[in-house]
């Protein structure tokens, strides 16, 4: 929080990548830095609700095995409404995108746009490169 | 684009600071705000690990370096950490060793793109409890995987 008690957005996306998606993969933060109502839309789905999102993301986790996500790079709106990451997530593939698992490392790239609303996330759309890695993985198992 | 941002995460006692882009000295000084106040949010007493994250970083002109190099380890002086990096430079030999509120920090993961410099670093002070790296991921998972 800065001088007016306004969350920075930039410090709310690191706070989410840093603990949702790091190491201790802390699902409870989810409660702190999202809305309510918060939705993700990703691979053509969209989830709606702080609960369903917080399921989502711990099914993803048990897909993704010791999952970590680092943000390269952030960047907030002037008017402090969005704001946007550059990242990378690695882990070992325990299943993920409905594959077979194998513990192989495989990392992906995505870029996370997000709105603020009332100091916390309220809203993200993600692009991925989510395919690429589908398909490296889907070849060598054929 | 720059980012000029520190996180204090209590629940892995982590501190996570990020500087990069081409930066001026006004960035500098308020990345470096950025790290007090991440500091200051640590409680009295405790310990703490640090991720130093310079990937992309690179200073405008060289007063903007100088602003630059001393704070990481200036800092970290004031909570019991010699970087290891400070053997290097002789005018660091008198640099003292502190503990700000009995806090200490125990460990560091330094970060940068430039590989000559960070194998250089790595093989001269990589030790048990401070590493450094070219690659952010592999940094953050070192650090994360430290017990404190």
């Amino acid at each position: 929080m800065n001088a007016n008690n306004i969350a920075d957005p930039v410090q709310l996306a690191l706070s989410f990548l840093e603990r949702v998606w790091g190491p201790s993969h802390d699902l409870n933060a989810i409660d702190e830095l999202m809305t309510e109502d918060y939705t993700i839309t990703t691979g053509g789905a969209t989830i709606t609700g702080r609960s369903e999102f917080k399921e989502w993301v711990r099914t993803f986790q048990q897909k993704l095995a010791d999952a970590i996500t680092v943000s390269h790079e952030t960047i907030r709106s002037e008017a402090g409404d969005r704001v946007i990451s550059r990242w990378i997530c690695s882990g070992k593939n325990n299943g993920i995108f409905g594959l077979p698992a194998d513990g192989r490392n495989v990392a992906f790239t995505g870029i996370a746009i997000w709105s603020v609303r009332d100091n916390r996330l309220a809203a993200c759309w993600v692009e991925r490169s989510a395919l690429e890695l589908y398909q490296k993985i889907k070849h060598d198992h054929s | 684009m720059k980012n000029l941002d520190s996180l204090w995460m209590a629940h892995e006692q982590l501190l996570v600071t990020k500087l990069s882009g081409d930066v001026t000295i006004p960035d500098i000084e308020k990345w470096e705000t950025s790290l007090y106040k991440a500091l200051d949010a640590i409680g009295d007493g405790g310990q703490f690990k640090i991720l130093v994250d310079l990937f992309g970083f690179s200073a405008i002109n060289v007063d903007a370096h100088k602003r630059y190099r001393e704070i990481i380890p200036r800092t970290l002086a004031d909570y019991g950490w010699r970087v290891g990096y400070l053997d290097m430079f002789q005018e660091a030999n008198g640099l003292l060793l502190t503990s700000k509120r009995g806090i200490r920090c125990v460990a560091a993961a330094h970060v940068h793109q430039d590989a000559t410099k960070i194998e250089k670093y790595q093989s001269l002070y990589g030790t048990e409890w401070e590493q450094f790296f070219t690659d952010p991921l592999q940094a953050r998972e070192w650090i994360a995987q430290l017990a404190v």
